[in-house]
C-alpha cells in the first residue's frame, strides 16, 4: 500500500466513525454546530497524531504484556496537553466542548489505531495513518453536524442560508439538537452508507 | 516475581515522565490561563458599562471591590468610579452565580447606581445545546446575544420571567423550552441586586465588617432575604399611610 | 446529610439525565452488547458495580491526593489509570472468590475500561455542584455513580428488548444492523426527553 492510500483510507473506505463505528460518543455528543464538530475532531487527530508518533518512536522498548496501560498513560498525556492548550487560547471552544475533552482519552478511535497500527509499523507510517485517520473522523463530525445544524437552526456555520437567500419561515426544529436528533442523524447517515454498499455490491454482481 | 518487578518499574517510570512532563506543560500554560481569565473578566466588566461613561473614560475606570457572603457563598460586586481619587461612584458591576438546567450559570451584570439593568453578559454556562445554550447565541446580523438585549433598562432588584408576572414592567421574555435557564439568572440578579441594595441603603454598620487596608469590605448578609422582604413590605405600608 | 438531596441524585440521573440518552455517555456498549436481553442484563450489572465502586475511589484520589497537593491537571491520567486498574483488581478478585458472578460478568468487565460512562460519572461527580457552590460530598458521589449506572442498564435493558423484536420484523435491507439501532436510540431518546422539563433542581 503507498501513502498516499495509507493517507486516505481512513477518509471513507475506513472512516473510524461510520464504517469502524469507532469514537461514537463524541460523534454524537458534541456535533450540535459545525464549530464544535470542527474543533473536536481538530482535538481528536491532534491527541491521535501525538500518540501514534510517539507510541511507534518507543515501541520496542515496550513489553508486550503492560501495553495497554502504557498506551492509555500515553494518550491522557497528550489530552491533558490539549485540554490545557485550549484553555489557555481557545476558551470558547473549550467551553463548548466541556466534559469531552478528557473524555478523549476513552475514544476507542485513538486506543484502537495505538493497538492495531502503531505499534506494529514505522514512525512515518503510523503519523500518515493517523493523519488519515483524524481527517476521516473529523469529516464524519462535520457532516453529522452539519446535517443536525442546518435541519436544528436552519443555518450552516452559523450562515442562516434561507434568511440569506430571501425565505422567511424556516426556523428548523430544536429536535435535530437535543439529543434524539443526534441518534437520528446517525442511524439515517449509516443507512445511506450501506445502502450504497449494496448498491455497489449489486452492480458488482451483475457484471 | 522479579518480572512483575520489572514491569511496574517500567509502568511507573512511563507514569513518572508523563507526570513530569504535564507539571512542565501545566506550568507553561497556567499563567496564560489566568491572564486569560483576568483579561475575560477585565472585558465583560467594560461591556456590561458600555454606554454608561463617555468612551474616552472607559480605560481609567476604577473598581472598588466588595466581598460579600450571600447564602453561605463567596460572591463580590463592585463599586465604579471614573477614577480611583473621584468621590462618588456612578454604577455598580457584579457577577452573579445561579444553578441552570445543568451546571453553574455565571453572569456579569451592568446596573446604574439605582440598580437599573444597563447590559448583561452571560460568561459561563453548561446548558443545553439549542435550549438553554441560547443565552448566549447571536443571531446572524446581530452583534450581540438577542437574550442580553432583553434584560437593557430593566430593574435588577425586580426583572422577572414573563410566566411568573406577566404584568410586570420588569419582566422578560423565557427562552422557548429553557424556562429553567431564564429563570435561574432572574433569581441570580435578583438576589446579588438585593445584597447590594442593602449595602447602599445600610449606613449603620452591618453586622460583621472588616475593613482592611485595601479598602476591602467583607459583610455579612447571611439573612439577608428576610430582612429585605420586611423593609419592603415596611415601605409599602408607608405608602399606603400617606 | 439532607435526604432530599439523594433523591434528587437519583432522578437526575436516572431520568432527566440518562448517561446515554441525554448525555451521550457510554455510546458503544450501548449499541454493542444491546443485541440480547441476557448479555445487556449482564453488562448493566457490571457497569453499575464498576462505576460504583470507581466513584469512590475517584472521591480520595480527588480530594486526599490531588487536591491538597495542587495537582488537578493530573486528574484525566490519573482517574483513567485509576479505573483500569480498578476493573483489572475487580476481575482478578471475581474470579478468585466468586466463580459464579465472575462467569456471569467476567467478559463484560475489559470492555468497560473504555466506556466512556465510567471516567463520566468521575469526573461529572467533581464538576457537579450544588447551588450554593458546593461539590458531591463522598455519599452523594457513591450515589450518582450508583444511579447513573441503573440510568445506563435501563436505557441498554430497554433497548435490547427492542432489538430482540427488531430482530424478527421485515426491515429495508439498508437499515438492517446499526441504522435501526440508532433510529430506535432516537425514538427512545425522545420520549426520555419528556423528563427534562421537570424542575427539581
Amino acid at each position: 500500500m503507498n501513502m498516499t492510500q495509507n493517507l486516505t483510507k481512513g477518509f471513507f473506505k475506513e472512516n473510524p466513525v461510520l464504517v469502524l463505528a469507532l469514537g461514537l460518543c463524541p460523534a454524537l455528543a458534541v456535533t450540535t454546530s459545525i464549530t464544535n464538530g470542527l474543533g473536536m475532531g481538530m482535538a481528536s487527530t491532534a491527541v491521535l497524531i501525538g500518540s501514534s508518533t510517539l507510541i511507534s518512536v518507543i515501541k520496542r522498548f515496550i513489553p508486550s504484556n503492560i501495553r495497554i496501560p502504557i498506551f492509555i498513560v500515553i494518550i491522557a498525556s497528550f489530552v491533558t496537553m490539549i485540554d490545557l492548550t485550549l484553555q489557555a487560547f481557545l476558551p470558547e471552544l473549550s467551553k463548548s466542548l466541556g466534559l469531552f475533552i478528557p473524555l478523549i482519552v476513552v475514544n476507542c478511535m485513538i486506543l484502537g489505531r495505538a493497538e492495531a497500527y502503531a505499534s506494529k509499523n514505522s514512525v512515518l507510517k503510523s503519523v500518515v495513518d493517523a493523519l488519515g485517520m483524524g481527517i476521516g473522523f473529523t469529516i464524519a463530525l462535520v457532516l453529522i453536524s452539519a446535517v443536525r445544524e442546518f435541519f436544528g437552526t436552519g443555518a450552516l456555520y452559523g450562515y442562516p442560508l434561507f434568511q440569506l437567500m430571501g425565505i422567511e419561515g424556516f426556523k428548523g426544529s430544536i429536535m435535530m439538537i437535543l439529543p434524539p436528533g443526534g441518534f437520528l442523524t446517525m442511524g439515517l447517515i449509516l443507512a445511506f452508507m450501506q445502502w450504497n454498499k449494496q448498491r455497489k455490491e449489486k452492480k458488482k454482481e451483475v457484471k | 516475581m522479579g518480572n512483575i518487578l520489572k514491569l511496574s518499574g517500567i509502568l511507573f517510570l512511563v507514569a513518572g515522565i508523563a507526570a513530569g512532563t504535564l507539571a512542565f506543560y501545566n506550568a507553561f500554560t497556567k499563567p496564560e490561563i489566568d491572564k486569560l481569565n483576568a483579561r475575560l473578566e477585565a472585558e465583560a466588566k467594560q461591556y456590561v458599562l458600555e454606554g454608561m461613561f463617555k468612551p474616552g473614560e472607559m480605560d481609567d475606570l476604577y473598581y472598588e471591590e466588595v466581598d460579600v457572603e450571600v447564602n453561605g457563598r463567596q460572591e463580590k460586586f463592585w463599586k465604579v468610579k471614573k477614577s480611583a481619587s473621584h468621590p462618588g461612584y456612578k454604577a455598580f458591576v457584579f457577577l452573579t452565580r445561579q444553578r441552570g438546567f445543568d451546571g453553574i450559570i455565571e453572569t456579569m451584570v451592568g446596573t446604574d447606581k439605582n440598580l437599573k439593568i444597563n447590559r448583561i453578559k452571560v460568561i459561563n454556562h453548561s446548558e443545553t445545546p439549542g435550549l438553554g445554550a441560547e443565552v448566549s447565541t447571536v443571531r446572524y446580523g446581530e452583534d450581540e446575544p438577542y437574550f442580553e438585549t432583553w434584560f437593557k433598562g430593566k430593574s435588577a432588584l425586580r426583572v422577572v420571567v414573563e410566566k411568573d408576572d406577566p404584568s410586570s414592567e420588569d419582566r422578560v421574555q423565557s427562552i422557548t423550552g429553557a424556562t429553567i435557564t431564564t429563570k435561574a439568572i432572574c433569581d441570580g440578579i435578583n438576589e446579588m441586586a438585593l445584597v447590594i441594595d442593602q449595602f447602599r441603603k445600610t449606613t449603620a454598620a452591618p453586622k460583621k465588617i472588616l475593613v482592611d487596608p485595601k479598602h476591602v469590605v467583607e459583610v455579612d448578609f447571611s439573612k439577608l432575604r428576610e430582612d429585605q422582604e420586611e423593609t419592603e413590605s415596611a415601605e409599602e405600608t408607608d405608602e399606603e399611610e400617606k | 446529610m439532607d435526604f432530599s438531596n439523594l433523591v434528587i441524585i437519583a432522578i437526575s440521573s436516572i431520568f432527566i439525565n440518562n448517561f446515554v440518552l441525554a448525555r451521550f455517555l457510554g455510546i458503544c456498549p450501548f449499541i454493542g452488547v444491546s443485541k440480547k436481553l441476557d448479555s445487556a442484563v449482564g453488562m448493566g450489572m457490571a457497569v453499575i458495580f464498576v462505576m460504583t465502586m470507581a466513584s469512590m475511589v475517584t472521591y480520595f484520589i480527588q480530594y486526599y491526593v490531588l487536591v491538597p497537593n495542587d495537582l488537578q491537571y493530573l486528574r484525566t491520567i490519573a482517574f483513567i489509570l485509576v479505573i483500569a486498574s480498578l476493573v483489572q483488581f475487580i476481575e482478578m478478585f471475581m474470579k478468585k472468590n466468586m466463580p459464579p458472578l465472575y462467569s456471569a460478568l467476567g467478559i463484560f468487565l475489559p470492555l468497560i475500561t473504555t466506556n466512556c460512562a465510567v471516567l463520566g460519572v468521575a469526573i461529572l461527580n467533581i464538576d457537579t455542584v450544588w447551588a450554593d457552590g458546593r461539590s458531591y460530598n463522598f455519599i452523594e458521589s457513591t450515589w450518582n455513580g450508583f444511579t447513573a449506572g441503573i440510568g445506563f442498564t435501563i436505557a441498554l435493558v430497554l433497548m435490547a428488548g427492542i432489538r430482540e423484536k427488531l430482530e424478527l420484523a421485515d426491515l429495508p435491507e439498508s437499515f438492517k444492523g446499526l441504522p435501526i439501532a440508532f433510529v430506535t436510540s432516537a425514538l427512545i431518546a425522545m420520549a426520555f426527553l419528556g423528563f427534562s422539563g421537570m424542575s427539581i433542581l
